[in-house]
């Protein structure tokens, strides 16, 4: 089972020629969350430089602080490798105790009106064997010789659940939808807030005209970048959530703005 | 985004050709500067040839003399470094399957060649044979998990909006009620545990006030989870939306569509389907099902190279998830299967076939044993007769058959009428809106109306089940009654009341859903089609069987039933017609047959319904298809537009190919590459002053004879790759894409090689050439462009856009507004 996490969304080193390397580069922003982002602030705190450098820094730290304050994008996939490994496991030991757990089995039988008795329902926890007529339905609504008739008209099912895979699924999705929620609540209202007071209005305008690159040699930089390795963390996760948004970004255009796909 | 333009505009004039016309071959062939080893009359041969692959062969050979032989059976030149990310597409870009199978077969070779070397060669060969039934294994065993997630989740979201249970959170109002011994035979839902909000929030269950309350409840949880879904999509991924059928069969025709099967789509998809379900709008599950397998299958085939790296096999990996997939979706594992072969895929050889198979057994298997219902299903509408049909039957069924034709073509019409709308008026620019809209209808709409306000997999269900002295469903009080009828004399059986408003509740029911599914397909969520559709069938089905039942109970004396029914038996079904009913809707829509009856007959289990289903699914595909030959997702394929080369369709026009090649008469000549006497300057300015994706490579501008194909993007990574690694790369080198370098002056700089990125063996025909043999190479092989020739010299080229706009022309149609562009 410890198989599942490691190899289920796959790192950088396969992220090249394949399709989804939209969704590839997220994967890339968790991973150097440790103390670049941290030592970075300090160096900024420690020497106030010019302006035009302490902006520079300023925006790195800023995409850092983006993934490190609210890392509910990053952590909710790391999250999701944990949860669904957690899922796994949990499922798999709730079905070998479920056996044990009498809650989750049930024999029901449905036994429809007779004469001038009611139908009824009745619910017992037995075990598979002991489900029938005789077993479950107690007290016997009717005397002796009845009885076999009446139960040749009740239908008694026997059912299983688990329980736990219920609880654990729910949770997990739950924790999920929340985290993705406060991720996109960040997302669209803390930090664009949060961008304007720290930079004035100039380099929101500046920072949407990047994204439109269709110099002809432009896909090639992009390319063969891509396969270098790089050296600096701060970079790359700077990077890489970059490239996350600005694909974000082009699929909304595509789709919201264009209609070109899925209308 | 840049259009897929392969074609390159531009025609050989006149003078040209009467120049090459009359030049000697000698002549031609020295364009070269190399010494070439063709005697003149194999030459004859050679430019007199017909479009068969062997003279592209030898003719790629011309430029390398008889040195090349051996390295040009390669499809690529591997005797150099590989560049990286040649041979990828851009996004927007399709595929070429022959392009991508050879180089899967020289991968192939490669690896078999030096299995016997070391031991751990031989270990690699081994993961590789088996890395194609692992990455099956593992998004069987994906797509099972995720779908037992989505269904534990929308069950139980979808019952918050009823009330929530006091004693476990986690449980939905069935499971809540597990255990208690206070159900009634009437109402077999109560219990304490269960909570309403009305009876959370007022303290009581009865009454206006509680009503209105749960009104507001539903009505708020609804909106609320639809608001929810569309905003995650749309920040987060806005290629989760919709059923995703139409882009994966594009998809798996060979088109590209970045991150649409990439994790963030996957993780969107997933949660936003089960808000979606959950907020009572008349969509399904079991199409975004679907797109969520082949995300799983996407993403595995990253794992191992032999997948990750060819975008053909990968899209092997891609039929067998969508297989996977509408195998949870229905419970159906053949069905899955089927399916995938009939509606989805493009390219299905027998060994996907077998892959599919056992994906889609893997799949199954996890979720039976998740046992998301509790019913040890794999869906919740399972149902089992046992009752016979009789022959007179056929009668209603081929008559629901009609509908469900009728239907579908209405409903193909009516929904792209209106997605038309969306795309192209300013009333698409407000999706979210168009949500909570449409939502906020339908639940206030469906929430008096017990029918509409149940989840429709649950409407599903009830409406399959037949009735029996075990029911106790509004559907089925006239039944007691009639039962109870026997034991007195007959003829005292009075007027139902109950079926009577449940009649008419249903017949509301399907107005309501016939009009909100034309609303809901399409909107910007994910969103399915099988359940309403089904759901409309199961409800006009259902209708039809309780009025042949009821004819026949009340003439048991006619020639038709006399014969069958005897008085008080039930000989009638109306569980059965729902599910013919069912099957002939979703057949109108989709105009799936095969696949459709296997999925349902894996529904019901019973081997003896098949002949009904056939004969319901095939007069619905009739007569649906004699309102317009097309599904619904092929509608939405041509809606959008995506370059999709229906196998099914037929070519029956005369035109030849030279009619459709670009350039045409009045365009400029096509771009073409020389071979060897291109400065790079010359080769950028091309490139750049340009919009097209690939460009033929010539021996020379005077000959016009061919040598092969390069692509835009191929040569852009190069050149980028050479000016890094390479010394001496100036704006002054010359390109040549021959074996050797040109000889060229003492002083000139460093020349640059292009010959790896070349393709030798481009496809030709000849001007000749009829465009249905055209039509059907592109088909067959999947062809991305192919080149045209005549007497040897090029031409012009075919792309696949090419053809679809033709075909769009023939047929009528404005070929430029149905291109993707």
């Amino acid at each position: 089972m410890r198989v599942v996490p490691v190899h289920l969304f796959p790192g950088e080193r396969t992220s090249r020629a394949g399709p989804s390397w939209s969704a590839d580069l997220c994967g890339r922003i968790f991973r150097p969350l440790g103390s670049p982002a941290v030592s970075a602030s300090f160096q900024l705190r420690a020497k106030p430089t010019e302006y035009t450098e302490a902006r520079r820094r300023l925006n790195a730290v800023l995409h850092l602080c983006e993934s490190c304050s609210s890392m509910s994008a990053p952590r909710s996939r790391r999250a999701g490798r944990v949860l669904v490994a957690l899922w796994f496991l949990v499922t798999l030991s709730v079905q070998q105790t479920e056996a044990k757990n009498s809650e989750d089995i049930r024999c029901k039988c449905i036994c429809p009106p007779y004469k001038d008795i009611e139908g009824q329902i009745y619910n017992q926890n037995v075990s598979l064997k002991d489900c029938n007529c005789l077993h479950v339905v107690e007290p016997m609504p009717v005397e002796g010789k009845d009885v076999e008739a009446y139960c040749l008209r009740c239908e008694c099912k026997y059912e299983e659940r688990s329980s736990g895979t219920i609880k654990v699924t729910i949770i997990i999705y739950l924790s999920v939808l929340g985290l993705l929620l406060l991720y996109m609540v960040y997302l669209t209202l803390l930090e664009p807030m949060l961008k304007r007071r720290l930079f004035g209005h100039s380099q929101l305008i500046q920072s949407e005209d990047d994204v439109g690159d269709q110099q002809p040699f432009a896909n090639a930089h992009d390319v063969l970048s891509r396969s270098r390795s790089r050296p600096n963390m701060l970079n790359k996760v700077e990077h890489a959530q970059q490239r996350w948004r600005r694909q974000v970004q082009e699929q909304r255009k595509s789709v919201f703005d264009r209609h070109v796909v899925l209308s | 985004m840049e259009s897929e333009q392969l074609f390159n505009r531009g025609y050989c004039r006149n003078s040209y050709n009467s120049i090459t016309s009359a030049s000697s071959d000698e002549e031609l062939l020295d364009g070269a500067g190399v010494i070439m080893d063709f005697h003149t009359t194999e030459d004859d041969n050679l430019l007199d040839g017909d479009a068969s692959p062997g003279s592209n062969y030898a003719m790629s050979n011309g430029g390398g003399g008889a040195g090349g032989v051996s390295s040009s059976t390669h499809l690529l030149d591997l005797l150099e470094e590989p560049i990286p990310g040649v041979g990828t597409y851009d996004d927007f870009h399709t595929i070429d399957w022959v392009r991508e199978k050879c180089k899967d077969r020289e991968r192939h070779r490669k690896i078999n060649s030096k299995k016997k070397e070391s031991a751990w060669e031989f270990t690699k060969s081994l993961y590789d044979a088996w890395s194609g039934w692992l990455v099956v294994t593992l998004t069987g065993l994906a797509s099972g998990a995720l779908a037992g997630v989505i269904d534990i989740a929308a069950d139980w979201m979808n019952d918050l909006k009823e009330g929530v249970c006091l004693s476990a959170m986690w449980f939905n109002h069935e499971q809540c009620c597990w255990g208690s011994n206070e159900t009634t035979f009437a109402e077999r839902d109560k219990c304490p545990q269960w909570k309403t909000w009305a009876e959370l929030i007022l303290g009581q269950a009865e009454g206006p006030g509680s009503y209105i309350m749960n009104y507001f409840m539903y009505t708020y949880w609804a909106l609320s989870f639809a608001f929810l879904a569309v905003c995650l999509v749309k920040v987060f991924a806005p290629y989760a939306c919709g059923s995703g059928i139409p882009e994966i069969k594009t998809i798996l025709s060979g088109f590209i569509i970045r991150g649409y099967l990439g994790k963030w789509t996957l993780v969107i998809k997933t949660i936003t389907l089960v808000l979606a379900v959950a907020s009572g709008l008349s969509l399904g599950k079991e199409g975004p099902l679907v797109h969520v397998a082949c995300c799983c299958g996407n993403i595995f085939s990253y794992l191992f190279p032999k997948y990750s790296k060819n975008e053909a096999k990968k899209r092997e990996v891609l039929s067998a998830a969508s297989a996977a997939g509408v195998s949870v979706a229905f419970g159906a594992p053949i069905g899955g299967v089927l399916f995938s072969l009939e509606e989805v895929s493009y390219y299905f050889p027998l060994k996907t076939l077998w892959r599919s198979f056992f994906a889609a057994l893997v799949a199954a298997f996890v979720l039976r044993s998740i046992n998301p219902f509790g019913n040890s299903r794999l869906v919740l509408f399972y149902v089992e007769y046992h009752t016979p049909w009789y022959l007179f039957e056929l009668v209603p069924f081929i008559l629901l058959g009609v509908f469900g034709g009728l239907w579908g073509a209405f409903f193909i019409r009516a929904n792209i009428a209106w997605c038309r709308r969306r795309k192209s008026t300013r009333f698409g620019k407000y999706p979210v809106l168009e949500v909570i809209t449409v939502a906020a209808i339908t639940a206030i709409v469906a929430f008096p109306n017990p029918y509409t306000r149940q989840n429709t997999s649950e409407l599903i269900k009830e409406l399959f089940t037949d009735c029996g002295p075990l029911e106790s469903s509004q559907l089925c009080q006239y039944r007691s009654q009639m039962n109870g009828s026997q034991a007195y004399p007959a003829g005292t059986d009075t007027a139902t009341p109950g079926v009577y408003s449940a009649m008419w509740q249903l017949s509301l029911a399907l107005i309501f859903k016939i009009i909100m599914t034309i609303f809901t397909f399409g909107l910007k969520v994910p969103s399915g089609l099988f359940i309403p559709s089904m759901a409309i069938g199961a409800i006009a089905g259902r209708i039809v069987g309780i009025a042949v039942e009821q004819l026949a109970y009340y003439h048991h004396d006619w020639f038709l039933f006399k014969e069958w029914c005897e008085v008080g038996a039930d000989c009638i079904t109306p569980g059965l017609y729902a599910m013919v009913g069912a099957a002939a809707c979703l057949g109108g829509v989709t105009r799936m047959t095969v696949s459709l009856v296997v999925i349902v007959f894996e529904l019901t289990g019973g081997l003896e319904y098949i002949v009904p289903l056939m004969a319901a699914v095939m007069t619905s595909k009739w007569v649906g298809d004699a309102f317009g030959r097309e599904g619904i997702y092929e509608a939405h394929i041509r809606l959008n537009g995506y370059p999709f080369l229906d196998a099914k369709e037929e070519f029956t026009h005369t035109t030849l190919a030279r009619e459709v090649m670009r350039p045409r008469r009045s365009d400029p000549p096509l771009a073409v590459l020389t071979q060897d006497d291109l400065t790079l300057a010359e080769l950028q300015a091309v490139i750049s002053q340009t919009s097209y994706n690939g460009f033929p490579v010539i021996v020379s501008k005077e000959s016009q004879r061919l040598v092969g194909f390069a692509l835009r993007r191929d040569i852009t990574i190069a050149i980028e790759n050479a000016r890094r690694k390479q010394e001496g790369i100036v704006l002054n080198s010359r390109v040549y894409f021959t074996q050797h370098a040109p000889t060229l002056p003492a002083d000139s700089p460093r020349p640059l090689k292009l010959r790896s990125i070349l393709d030798m063996s481009p496809f030709t025909v000849t001007d000749h050439t009829p465009m249905e043999i055209v039509v059907d190479i592109f088909r067959k092989l999947g062809l991305r462009q192919c080149l045209v020739t005549h007497n040897g010299r090029l031409l012009g080229i075919i792309t696949k856009k090419d053809i679809l706009r033709h075909m769009a022309q023939m047929a009528n149609q404005d070929p430029e507004s149905i291109m993707f562009n």
